[in-house]
Order: structure tokens, then C-alpha cells, then sequence
């Protein structure tokens, strides 16, 4: 059956490999990368940018559109922890590019 | 709980799901304790756990569900577990959630509610969410989900009956829950699922819920998606044009889970004040920060080998000379009636390996011991997050760091430890990487060697074996991935758990486990290898210099003579650390049988050129894997996956010895 389906559609223009990780731009939309936000930072996630996989894994720890995500740790490299609905989650530092967010502004310490 | 008593004892048949970090593994092991059984799932490298046990005259089947955090079809973890609810159709299901972080592990529930099985809520953790400011209205909850919740404290084991006696209720009367709130969809994909799930109806094999079935169409799942293509293709093509007008209905469907999820959090949770820093957070300034998180992390390392060579070492040396030593002998005076061959074949093939087995286990229970506590405190993931940056260059990822650590222990369950790591290329990279990980047995070794040849600097000596290792290790790795696997890797996604108080029960069954499966896996292997090994030293008559056993040393010992060891002897005790690492100590002593006033290493020592020494601790430390790791290679990645690690490791060792001795005969030193 070499039919094609939404999400087959959506793989086949997903990136693969990391080096095509950085077509995805730092904005988009007047969003942000997630790792962009720097520790105690909040945000709401206005997209995922990625496939079917990707997208559906990253719902299962909580990463949808619209939820409020708190940046803990970001040394400007490397991973970085997020929470995310009350969980304390690493991500890459390719897959936290793929989240764009918006900013709430700075936390007051 | 249970109001009538059984006429007669029942089986009943009780699963237990949650996500990873619930306590699930602790309360698994303060119900069924040391009545488990650990396997495989069928035709699966999975581990399986089940156990049996009575409890108010119900005999009870408890079986572990892989932790998960879903059930799609991404990972083998779930399709096991939801393939085991759908086709065995347990008595009742008990679904762990981490009062501590509700709102997430909230989620494999929002799923389970879709499957037919009655469901038992058991809350664990309210003590730790409790030490966060966090207060779960159990009854509030219960009464939205519509299910049995129970708050326990399994690492204390309370509420742990209650729990029990609340899923043998919904076993027995599985029909008389109130109705259960489930997770809705928008109205215009709430209308797709509806028709979907009509389409289907009667289509599929009658274990597989036509309006579960057709939400797991709607959600993108491989494997229910390719079946409703063989069994139905024509609703499938209409199915198919709905959700070509309908791209964000899997999007839809998660969303529809947390806004199900962020209802009940509204209604039963009293959350913290915002902003509150918790014991978590100030560990993790330290502990996950670039540069201290690695000293930590180093400090932690060279805590666990302290631990393991003080507390171990002395055990193994009073196994060795006061338990086997006098068993072998005694064996062969007792057999002194019986043609030589007999004793020779218990004493030194039998017991030998035997013993080699034993000598293992004070090692490993000290190393899974400590292993165990830095996992079930909430340590590993933090390491796992520390390496996350120099595993990239590899293309591999944090979590490959984990069964890496493992093999400093034992390559063995490094190598089993894989199985955490989804991804199959990151998973056979790793495989290749393990053993080149020195392990506690090559320690042994170059500990005891390193200062017969090299006195004083033998530290020294030592470190830079083990360095050898470690580039060579990453060397490897960066260039694997960079032919082999092109640059690619997968998405680094792993939850940090909240630090909380160890539970002695879970840390002594995954010691108990771990070991277990070591003896059984690797046991039989060195056994075997030891009695063919001993037979081949004593064939044709029991003189080891006549042997086949020096026959083969000598056919290859014009390799040694590239290394800068001529002496056959050497090369045969290099071919017998194939056995087992230790072995080539073992070997040694045979081969060179120790005179009386010499001790070993000063007779060895005298044969050797320094180069020559040095090249050949170097071969030993990067030799092929021990008969135990080829076994478990072959086992998780198949026989090709062994042949290629054996041929690959067999090369570099030769040629790093080679290089090693050819270098240092230049400097002449």
C-alpha cells in the first residue's frame, strides 16, 4: 500500500541528520529556539519543528504547544534541563532548537 | 477490602505499569521479593520480570510491564506492554503514578484508559512530593478519574496491601467501577474517531479495541496502522482521505491527554509556591554544571573503583587461596585412586573454573552495589547529562555513557546495558565500544603485573594503559560514526529525576539480579572454556610443554616476536585471557610453574625486555573480548556484530602492541 499519509509527508521533509539540524533558524514567527532562553527563563511552546516521530516523542514528556516550559540550565552549550509540567527534563542541544517559544520575560529572582 | 473469602485459592493475574522513575522496580520488589523471576519477553531483548505469591488466599501472577513513558509503537518497551494488556488481558492492571510529578506521569494513564483492562491507581511518592510542597487529594482524584487511587510510600512499604487488596477488588468486580473519565479530542476530530472506529468494527482481530484501535490510527502508529492496511484496506483508504484533510490530528490527540491531565491536576493538586528552590536544584548547581559536574562525576568514579579493590579484593584473594585452593587439592588426593586424567580434569578444569566464576562475584556485587545506589538515588541520569556533550563526538549520546560505566565493572552487563538505548545504530555503536573499556578483571591483571615489570613507575604504567584505552575508544567511536553511520544521531531526551532516599530492598535485588543473570549468562560460558582449555594443555600426556596447548603457542609465536616477546608461553597465557581476563595470571603460574623461592612475577619479569612488557600489557588490555562478552554481544546484536567486534579488537590490540613496543625499543627506554 505506497500510499502516502499526513505523516510519511511530514518525515519525508524532516531533518535527519544534525547537520541539517541548523536550517532551523534561532526566530521564527517572532518565536525563539528554546535553547536560546537562558537559565530561569519561562516560555510557552508555540511549535515543534520536526516529524511525526520527533513531535509524538517529545508529547510523551510533556512538550506540546502552548504549555508554559521554564529554562534551569543553560551554559550556552552543550544540553540543557527544562521543566516541563512539573518535570525536570535534559534535551540536546539540537532538539531544544527545534522548540520555538515564546518568551514571558525574565524570572525575578 | 475483600468481602467474601475465597471457597478455594484463585489465581489472579495482575499487571503493573508506569513511566520510568515512579518506583515501579521498588514496588514490584516489596511485593514479590525474592519470588521473581527475570527473563526475556518472548523472542524480545527485553527484560521481563514476573512473580508469584500468595496473599489472603489468592495465588497472584504480578508482572512487571516494561516502564514506559506512552504506548505507541516507537519503542519495543511499548509495544511489549501494550500488547501484553491487549492480548492477555490481565485480571487487573495497577498503574504507578509519581505523586512528586503528576501532571507527567499522568500521561501513560491518559493512554491505558483507552484499553480494556480494570485499572488500580497506586499514587507513590507522597512523602517526596510532600518534601516539595506538593499535596495530592487522593480522593479528589479518584473521584475525577473515576478509578480506585491509593497513596503509597512503597520504599516504606506503605499502603502497599491496600493497594493490593484495592486491585484484587477491581479483579473480581471489574464492572463495578463508576464511570471512568477518559481524554477527549476536539469535536471535528472527536467526529473522525467515531466513524473511524465504526469502519473498523468486526474488521480487526478480536483482541484489539475497534475505538482504541482507530485512535491509534488516527495518532500515526506504525504497527496498528499497517495492520488496518492488511486486515482493511478499504476503510483504511477512507480513513486515509480524512486525515489528509485532518494533518493535525495527532497533534490534536496529545493534547486532548493533557488538557484531560491539567483537569485532574486542577482539581486534586495543591501546587508550591512558585519559584521555591528546591533540595534538586542546589545538588544540580553542582552536580550538572559543566565543569564541577565532571569533577563530581570523577570523584564519583574513583569512589566506586575504591570501593570495589577495598572491599572486593580482599574477598577474592581469601576465596582464591582459602576456598579453592584447598578444594583442588583435596579433590586431587581424593581421586589420587582414578587414571591422572580424572583428577586433573576436577582439580584444575572443574574447580578451576569454578573458581574463576566465584573469584568474579565479590567484585561485581561491590560494583553493581554501589551502581545500584547511584541509580536509585537519581545520580546516573545526572552523569548520563554531564557526558552528553563528549558522547556527540562519537554521534552517540548521554545515555550511552551508562552501560560505557558499566563496563568498567564487567564488559558483560555493559553490554546488556544497551537495551536503554533506543536507537539501533547509537545501541551497535556503543556494543563495539564496550570492550574497550577496561573492566575490573583487565585491572586485575595489569595491577598485578605493572609492578613486577615496572617497580616503581607502575602506576604510572597503569595509567597509561588505561588511557590507551580510552582514545583508542573514542578514536573508534569518531570514526565509526563518521563512515559507518555518516554523522547521524538521535534525539538526546531523558528525564531528570528528583534526588530522593535510596531503598536498601531495590538496591540488593538489582545486585541479586544483576549477579544472577552474570552466573547464569557468563558462568556456563567460562566453565565450558575452562575444561576445554585445561584438556588442551593436558592432551596427549598431561605434560603441558607437549601439549596441543603449547603447540598452538608455538605456531603462533612468531606474532609475539613482532610484540617483542619470543617466549611462546606468554602468548598462550594472552590466548587463554580469551576465557576469562584474569586467566592470563592463572596461566602463567601453570606455564612457568613457579619454583620455589621465585616468586611469578620476578620469574616473568626476567624474560621480558621493558618495550617488550609494555607491548604485551598493552595487547592484554585491548585483546578480544572474553568468551562471557562475545556470548552477550552475540546474544543483543547478533553473530555478525560479535565476529566484527572480535576481528576489530584482535587488530587494534595487535597493532597498538606493536606500535607501543616498536616506539619505546626507538626511544630505548
Amino acid at each position: 500500500m505506497p500510499k502516502r499519509y499526513p505523516w510519511h509527508r511530514i518525515h519525508a521533509i524532516a531533518p535527519r541528520s544534525h547537520k541539517q539540524h541548523h536550517h532551523h533558524p534561532l526566530t521564527e514567527e517572532g518565536a525563539t529556539a528554546l535553547c536560546q532562553l537562558s537559565a530561569g527563563e519561562l516560555g510557552h511552546i508555540r511549535r515543534i519543528r520536526g516529524g511525526h516521530t520527533f513531535t509524538t516523542r517529545m508529547a510523551t514528556f510533556g512538550f506540546t504547544p502552548g504549555v508554559e516550559v521554564e529554562m534551569l540550565q543553560n551554559y550556552g552549550q552543550g544540553p540543557v534541563i527544562v521543566k516541563v509540567r512539573g518535570a525536570r527534563v535534559a534535551l540536546g542541544r539540537q532538539e531544544a532548537r527545534r522548540i520555538l517559544v515564546e518568551r514571558n520575560g525574565e524570572m525575578p529572582v | 477490602m475483600t468481602s467474601q473469602a475465597p471457597a478455594q485459592a484463585r489465581t489472579l493475574t495482575i499487571a503493573l505499569a508506569g513511566q520510568p522513575n515512579v518506583g515501579k522496580t521498588t514496588v514490584f520488589n516489596m511485593l514479590t521479593g525474592l519470588n521473581q523471576h527475570v527473563g526475556n519477553w518472548p523472542g524480545k531483548t527485553v527484560e521481563q520480570k514476573t512473580g508469584v505469591f500468595e496473599y489472603k488466599g489468592y495465588t497472584i501472577h504480578l508482572v512487571d510491564l516494561p516502564g514506559t513513558y506512552s504506548l505507541t509503537a516507537n519503542s519495543e518497551e511499548e509495544r511489549i506492554a501494550r500488547d501484553y494488556i491487549l492480548r492477555e488481558q490481565p485480571d487487573a492492571v495497577i498503574v504507578m503514578l509519581n505523586a512528586a510529578s503528576l501532571e507527567r506521569t499522568l500521561y501513560l494513564l491518559a493512554e491505558l484508559v483507552m484499553l480494556p483492562s480494570p485499572l488500580v491507581v497506586g499514587l507513590n511518592m507522597v512523602d517526596v512530593a510532600r518534601q516539595n510542597d506538593m499535596v495530592v487529594e487522593e480522593h479528589v482524584l479518584a473521584a475525577a478519574l473515576g478509578l480506585p487511587v491509593i497513596p503509597v510510600v512503597a520504599s516504606h512499604n506503605q499502603g502497599l496491601e491496600a493497594l493490593l487488596d484495592a486491585a484484587i477488588e477491581t479483579a473480581l468486580h471489574p464492572e463495578g467501577g463508576q464511570s471512568i473519565s477518559r481524554p477527549q479530542l476536539k469535536p471535528e476530530h472527536q467526529a473522525i474517531l467515531e466513524r473511524a472506529a465504526a469502519l473498523l468494527r468486526g474488521r480487526l482481530p478480536e483482541h484489539y479495541p475497534p475505538e482504541w484501535a482507530a485512535l491509534k490510527v488516527l495518532e500515526g502508529d506504525s504497527e496498528i496502522t499497517a495492520l488496518v492496511q492488511r486486515e482493511a484496506p478499504d476503510a483504511w483508504e477512507t480513513i486515509e482521505a480524512w486525515l489528509m484533510e485532518h494533518e493535525d490530528t495527532y497533534l490534536d490527540i496529545a493534547g486532548g491527554r493533557y488538557a484531560w491531565i491539567e483537569r485532574l491536576v486542577r482539581a486534586a493538586m495543591r501546587q508550591p509556591r512558585a519559584g521555591s528552590i528546591t533540595l534538586t536544584d542546589r545538588v544540580d548547581r553542582i552536580a550538572t554544571h559543566p565543569f564541577w559536574g565532571l569533577v563530581v562525576l570523577l570523584g564519583v568514579f574513583g569512589a566506586i573503583f575504591w570501593v570495589t579493590y577495598t572491599l572486593a579484593l580482599p574477598v577474592v584473594n581469601w576465596l582464591a587461596d582459602g576456598v579453592i585452593t584447598p578444594l583442588a587439592s583435596w579433590s586431587s588426593r581424593s581421586l589420587s585412586f582414578a587414571p591422572p586424567w580424572v583428577g586433573g580434569l576436577v582439580s584444575d578444569g572443574l574447580i578451576g573454573g569454578v573458581g574463576m566464576v566465584l573469584s568474579f562475584i565479590p567484585i561485581l556485587v561491590t560494583f553493581f552495589a554501589v551502581l545500584g545506589f547511584l541509580e536509585d538515588v537519581g545520580y546516573l541520569a545526572r552523569a548520563a547529562y554531564v557526558m552528553d556533550r563528549f558522547m556527540h563526538w562519537m554521534g552517540l549520546h548521554g545515555r550511552s555513557f551508562l552501560p560505557l560505566f558499566l563496563g568498567f565493572g564487567c564488559n558483560v552487563p555493559g553490554v546488556m546495558g544497551t537495551r536503554i538505548i533506543e536507537d539501533r545504530r547509537a545501541r551497535l555503536l556503543t556494543i563495539l565500544l564496550i570492550p574497550l573499556v577496561p573492566c575490573t578483571a583487565r585491572m586485575s591483571v595489569i595491577t598485578f603485573l605493572a609492578p613486577a615489570f615496572f617497580g616503581g613507575s607502575a602506576p604510572l604504567v597503569v595509567w597509561g594503559l588505561v588511557a590507551i584505552n580510552l582514545l583508542i575508544l573514542a578514536v573508534l567511536g569518531v570514526v565509526v560514526n563518521k563512515i559507518a553511520f555518516q554523522g547521524t544521531r538521535t534525539a538526546f531526551i531523558m528525564e531528570i529525576p528528583i534526588y530522593h532516599m535510596p531503598n536498601p530492598r531495590t538496591i540488593a535485588l538489582f545486585v541479586w539480579n544483576k549477579t544472577k543473570a552474570f552466573v547464569e549468562g557468563a558462568g556456563e560460558v567460562i566453565l565450558i572454556t575452562a575444561v576445554v582449555v585445561w584438556w588442551l594443555s593436558y592432551w596427549p600426556d598431561g605434560n603441558i610443554a607437549h601439549s596441543l596447548l603449547a603447540r598452538i603457542g608455538t605456531w603462533v609465536a612468531p606474532v609475539g616476536h613482532l610484540l617483542g616477546w619470543g617466549d611462546w608461553r606468554m602468548t598462550v597465557a594472552l590466548l587463554s585471557s580469551f576465557l576469562a581476563k584474569e586467566n592470563t595470571i592463572a596461566t602463567l603460574g601453570v606455564l612457568y610453574g613457579i619454583e620455589a623461592g621465585h616468586s611469578l612475577s620476578a620469574t616473568i619479569a626476567a624474560t621480558l625486555s621493558r618495550p617488550g612488557a609494555l607491548a604485551f600489557l598493552t595487547v592484554q588490555m585491548l585483546f578480544i573480548p572474553c568468551a562471557a562478552t562475545i556470548a552477550a554481544i552475540k546474544q543483543e546484536a547478533g553473530g555478525k556484530w560479535a565476529a566484527a567486534s572480535v576481528g576489530l579488537l584482535l587488530a587494534i590490540s595487535l597493532l597498538a602492541g606493536a606500535a607501543v613496543f616498536w616506539i619505546f625499543t626507538w626511544i630505548g627506554w
